[in-house]
């Protein structure tokens, strides 16, 4: 969700993301989602951040434990 | 034996279903008292987007002669309640209260309205919501926003918005929501009421109208968590069509008649959800430490805890998001129109990249394990269940409004059964909600939990007024 070179993107810049993502919306309704973009891209950025080794994904977020794991 | 509508409809469902059995209540009276008292306060409340006045009463006369009969089904037969408009019923209009939906008659039943008629309830109607259970609710919606019984002012709460009004306010006697990212539990606290997300997997969601697949539960809303066990116990358990049950267990949800929590160990995560926050209301933190004190006093041992990856909570948002557009991709191309303004948080979703949804399901398993080791060493977990009693719809700090659901989403990510339960009201006469988190299955342990502390408190037998000013 940034540039390259790890900066926020600018408002240009996200008006090439909305389009490339083929959002069908109006300039100005970019300009809105804009301002709801940018403190997402801060918090998606932090994620990016953690260092989880290499813990996979699997499937953990299933409910794959059976009431005998906790007992 | 109850004449006073108002008493009948603050009867707990263990009172009334005692009664019923034995004949001393006729669920009529009982329905047709919930449908007099919708149709006198529903029109400040806004929590019903559809009232099924003739299939209750049908229903009810259908349960009474039932049980006249010696054919007394459940707990829950002749009860009434009522479903969020996402739970597709039969020949009734599911809409999630948008647009997209307006036109939406399912055909089928969703597997927990199902159970909850085959167990006899009488279903009152379909409860407002937010739309497509994201957001907090706006005029710009397909139905009026559900209000905040004790204050119209003020939001309910989402996405569960009008099952937390109308259980509140005594216009059901229980409800059903859905949590997502906390949609039952922050109602809950904004309303006074108990509600609990159970595990994930314990409820099916088969025909709900989905938000996010891996992480949407369905769970009940109630005024006490005894109530919300009787619920549960109705709902809960594998179903064929619903694969992600498929590890549920056939348990008991009848709460413990515990006379203390001598034994018991809870911890207190505070660096993430006392200490540095911003947001936490002092009036919520004395109520909730008060809480913890009562639990204490009933012989609990607390223990602090630290869950660092809590910080990574945002990755409920991600993942919530991912999912949902792409649930709705094809009609937010096809008929922007029809949505509201949770259309930009959906559009938000098709911003993010495949790699941002792989890392949040990634750290989505760090919080998962962490959490895991923690409840290995601890019975539950107890925390404010939102920083902030419940704002005022003019407020539009929405940043601010979702930043309080980090105290409830990382509960959605690890699947562990959480509940809220009330523990005091702020200065303006708002409700303060506590969470208790317990581990994977252990729902029977938080609602017994729940009740003790609701037999040694008072908060969640505090009614709102109701008082309008210009009632009739």
């Amino acid at each position: 969700m940034q540039n390259s070179d790890g900066t926020l993107l600018d408002l240009d810049g996200f008006h090439h993301l909305v389009k490339q993502a083929n959002l069908n919306i109006s300039d100005e309704e970019i300009n809105k989602l804009y301002k709801a973009y940018l403190p997402l891209e801060k918090q998606v950025r932090l994620l990016h951040q953690m260092d989880l080794g290499d813990l996979s994904t699997s499937t953990a977020f299933l409910a794959n434990k059976t009431k005998n794991d906790t007992k | 034996m109850y004449k006073h509508e108002e008493e009948l409809c603050f009867l707990s469902i263990k009172e009334a279903s005692a009664l019923i059995r034995d004949k001393d209540l006729s669920p009529v009276e009982l329905t047709k008292a919930f449908l007099n008292r919708i149709e006198s306060y529903d029109q400040y409340l806004h929590s019903y987007v559809t009232v099924l006045k003739e299939s209750a009463i049908k229903s009810a006369t259908a349960a009474e002669k039932d049980i006249s009969q010696g054919n007394y089904k459940s707990p829950l037969h002749g009860i009434p309640i009522a479903a969020k408009d996402l739970y597709s019923t039969e020949g009734i209009k599911t809409t999630a209260h948008s647009r997209v939906m307006a036109d939406n008659t399912p055909t089928f039943d969703s597997t927990v309205i199902q159970r909850l008629n085959s167990a006899g309830a009488v279903m009152l109607g379909k409860l407002a919501m937010s739309e497509f259970a994201l957001g907090r609710g706006d005029e710009k919606e397909l139905f009026p926003s559900a209000r905040n019984p004790w204050n119209l002012e003020h939001l309910p709460g989402s996405s569960s918005s009008g099952s937390g009004s109308a259980t509140s306010a005594g216009l059901c006697m229980a409800s059903l929501g859905s949590d997502t990212g906390g949609s039952i539990r922050g109602p809950a606290s904004f309303c006074n009421i108990t509600g609990i997300k159970p595990s994930l997997g314990l409820v099916s969601n088969h025909g709900v109208v989905p938000l996010a697949w891996t992480l949407d539960t369905c769970g009940p809303m109630a005024r006490s968590a005894e109530d919300a066990g009787m619920m549960l116990q109705a709902i809960a358990g594998k179903d064929e069509s619903d694969p992600s049950t498929n590890n549920a267990p056939s348990d008991n949800y009848d709460v413990e008649h515990m006379n203390d929590l001598k034994g018991l160990t809870i911890g207190v995560p505070r660096d993430f959800f006392f200490e540095n926050q911003q947001d936490l209301e002092p009036k919520v933190s004395a109520s909730v430490n008060q809480g913890i004190k009562t639990l204490e006093n009933l012989g609990a041992q607390i223990r602090e805890v630290h869950i660092p990856s809590l910080k990574y909570t945002v990755a409920n948002t991600v993942i919530m998001l991912s999912e949902a557009y792409a649930f709705h991709e094809e009609n937010l191309r096809a008929r922007p129109q029809d949505y509201g303004p949770v259309r930009r948080q959906f559009l938000l979703g098709g911003l993010l990249r495949s790699s941002d949804y792989v890392q949040a399901q990634r750290a989505r398993k760090a919080i998962s394990l962490e959490l895991s080791k923690v409840m290995d060493e601890v019975d539950i977990l107890i925390t404010p269940s939102f920083p902030f009693t419940a704002p005022r719809f003019d407020d539009r700090d929405q940043a601010r409004y979702g930043a309080g659901f980090r105290f409830l989403a990382p509960f959605n990510l690890s699947g562990l059964p959480a509940m809220s339960v009330p523990c005091g009201f702020d200065e303006n006469g708002l409700p303060i909600g506590m969470q208790i988190v317990g581990n994977f299955w252990e729902e029977r342990k938080v609602l017994s939990i729940g009740h003790i502390y609701q037999q040694n408190t008072n908060w969640h037998r505090k009614r709102p007024s109701l008082d309008f000013p210009d009632l009739k």
